[in-house]
């Protein structure tokens, strides 16, 4: 890939220079053609995306390096060219297309076993992004005296191929996101109670309930409820409950789950923790009244079932709802 | 519904992106306001590929879940003792108070501002799939009120994080234009509530000794901003925008000194003469339960704003 990977980039893209005898004599070695001077501004094509290959974005880093003369006027910038280069000098990665390099670095986009491509390692991606910061950063302004925009724009084709692709991996990133504080927060959500709202609010001073750096919802929330709807049947009678739970609620992000799609099987989000009633059944009771009975509770979705031990064990079904707004 | 991104085709190398502040917008809404900033630019306004950013679905989502009430009110009794100004205060700190809630949450501020880098990463993209490389791209933001705040919070958080690939270099915007920004006010207030504050590290409007402009260090040492022309306008009757009462307060006004460019409009024409008069203005767009209704005869009006600025707009956005 190394080998006058520069000149044949140049002598695929046409790409100018100005007058300069230095360059001019460049332009000769790499045997490019001159454009005219106020050409027509050659537009980005998109379809780039598709067809270049991480071997195009290298030979485009070797012809800037080479063009802006780096090596001798910014030689640390020159150093951080080769360094990155150097380390995607692995023939079996140059056909990757910049596309599919941008959805696996991001860990998304479904690729199938044929397609699958020899997978960069951890160093050469490392040293990809370098290579396309310094592209971007340094290029631009390196080139400008020495070729014309417009060629500027198509030597840097492939990084701007690879950004596009990014950027478009990265806005479905964002809608992910925004799908998720949909389903914590959404109209479909379970509603909290004051004593929740209180505790999710000083909750988010815990590193796990709050949003990650990148801005990923946690899928943490504290459930502390009154819940005067639970059922049981004790005596082959039908008795109303009522549990205070406490525990954490656990959204589920995978796709299919939650929603209509999801429906009763794969819900949005799961519940589970401790179950407190009172020393006899009954509803709207405190379930702090007398010997309390203790236990656990299990929700999948808004489906719950607890279990309470002691002298009069239960085994109790309710569902997720919120009778009276703010209060249970 | 799920929150989406607008895609529009661009007619030229040019894109403006206007960012409402508190109210219950949704597409559709600030026709008037669209209307106004194609008038401001003319002929140039079919040739602008302009985008409208709506963020109150996800701030529905919030106030319907979290009840913010009593919070709220500790942000306004904190915003209350700021304003020394026993006839206006009250009205002030009710009118600022509206501000300040999404400072509160820091799940809500998170997916707002999510929803914004969406919205901007699908404009750059936009703009390159009408063949404008990212680097030739003329980007503005005209933003208002609250959507000052979401402004400098995405600009700053974007230029820290490359996998959003909005950063400088490669995208940079030609015009901020913030109008009527609370960005100082929510600094000073979030300040005075200290630890009450959540996810503060992630908050940008109190990080550092003063605002700043986004930027990146390159790789060679040298900074460039996220932004060229960092512009605030405001009106000195405009509280949100810093002013009391034709007073400015520098604990309230957005100052990046010579960074910034400034414009504060006088708004005699309004006919507010006494603190009374603009007590009454203030509290008439205060609604209960809901988000306020700013008419063309209140200071802070955006409409205003724009058609007051109409000439400076076209110059910044065309040029």
């Amino acid at each position: 890939m190394r080998a006058s990977s520069g000149r044949r980039w140049c002598r695929d893209h046409g790409v100018v220079r100005h007058s300069s005898p230095r360059l001019l004599a460049l332009a000769a070695a790499l045997g490019t053609a001159a454009l005219p001077t106020g050409a027509q501004a050659t537009r980005f094509d998109t379809s780039l995306v598709h067809t270049l290959t991480l071997g195009a974005l290298v030979r485009a880093a070797q012809a800037g390096d080479s063009m802006a003369g780096f090596k001798t006027t910014s030689p640390d910038v020159h150093a951080l060219f080769t360094r990155s280069i150097a380390r995607l000098d692995r023939p079996e990665i140059e056909r990757i297309g910049l596309e599919l390099l941008a959805s696996r670095q991001a860990g998304l986009g479904v690729v199938s076993r044929r397609q699958r491509p020899t997978s960069l390692s951890a160093q050469e991606a490392a040293a990809l992004d370098t290579l396309a910061r310094v592209m971007g950063e340094e290029l631009p302004d390196a080139l400008a005296p020495v070729i014309s925009h417009d060629s500027a724009n198509r030597l840097l084709d492939p990084l701007e191929a690879l950004t596009f692709a990014r950027r478009g991996v990265s806005i479905a990133q964002s809608l992910e996101k925004l799908r998720r504080f949909e389903r914590k927060y959404g109209p479909g959500s379970p509603r909290l109670n004051v004593v929740e709202v209180g505790l999710n609010f000083v909750a988010q001073w815990i590193p796990a309930f709050r949003p990650s750096p990148e801005g990923w919802p946690s899928r943490l929330e504290v459930v502390a409820s009154y819940v005067p709807t639970y059922l049981t049947v004790a005596n082959g009678k039908a008795r109303a409950v009522t549990v205070a739970e406490f525990g954490p609620r656990v959204y589920v992000w995978r796709e299919g789950w939650g929603g209509r799609r999801g429906g009763k099987l794969r819900p949005g989000y799961i519940s589970f923790g401790a179950a407190l009633a009172g020393e006899r059944d009954g509803a709207l009771s405190s379930p702090f009244r007398g010997a309390s009975r203790f236990g656990a509770f299990v929700g999948w979705g808004d489906a719950k079932i607890a279990l309470i031990g002691g002298r009069a064990a239960r085994l109790l079904v309710t569902r997720q709802v919120q009778l009276v707004p703010w209060v249970f | 519904m799920t929150v989406g991104v607008t895609s529009l085709r661009w007619p030229s190398d040019r894109a403006v992106l206007l960012v409402h502040g508190i109210g219950n917008a949704s597409p559709g809404d600030y026709a008037l306001l669209l209307q106004g900033v194609r008038d401001a630019l003319g002929p140039d306004a079919d040739r602008t590929a302009i985008y409208q950013l709506f963020y109150d679905q996800v701030n529905d989502w919030f106030a319907a879940k979290t009840s913010l009430g009593q919070l709220l009110s500790q942000a306004v009794n904190a915003l209350a003792g700021q304003i020394n100004d026993p006839e206006l205060g009250p009205s002030l700190a009710e009118v600022c108070g509206d501000v300040l809630w999404p400072v509160l949450v820091a799940d809500a501020r998170a997916a707002v501002r999510e929803a914004y880098l969406a919205q901007l990463k699908q404009m750059v993209n936009d703009g390159v799939a009408a063949g404008v490389v990212s680097r030739d791209q003329k980007l503005s933001i005209i933003c208002h009120s609250l959507g000052c705040f979401h402004t400098y919070e995405v600009l700053h958080h974007a230029a820290l994080f490359p996998s959003h690939q909005l950063q400088p270099p490669g995208v940079r915007f030609q015009n901020v234009i913030f109008m009527a920004s609370p960005v100082q006010l929510i600094r000073t207030v979030a300040s005075a509530m200290g630890s009450l504050v959540p996810n503060r590290r992630w908050l940008y409007t109190v990080q550092g000794d003063a605002l700043s402009i986004p930027a990146v260090q390159k790789l060679s040492g040298q900074p460039v901003t996220s932004v060229r022309n960092w512009i605030s306008i405001t009106g000195d009757l405009d509280p949100v925008g810093g002013h009391f009462f034709r007073s400015r307060e520098p604990w309230a006004y957005m100052d990046l000194g010579a960074t910034q460019i400034s414009l504060i409009d006088r708004q005699d024409a309004l006919n507010i003469s006494t603190k009374a008069q603009l007590a009454q203005a203030l509290r008439a767009s205060l609604r209960d339960r809901e988000p306020p209704f700013i008419t063309l005869g209140n200071p802070h009006s955006w409409e205003n704003y724009v058609a007051g600025h109409a000439a400076e707009l076209r110059q910044w956005i065309t040029t």
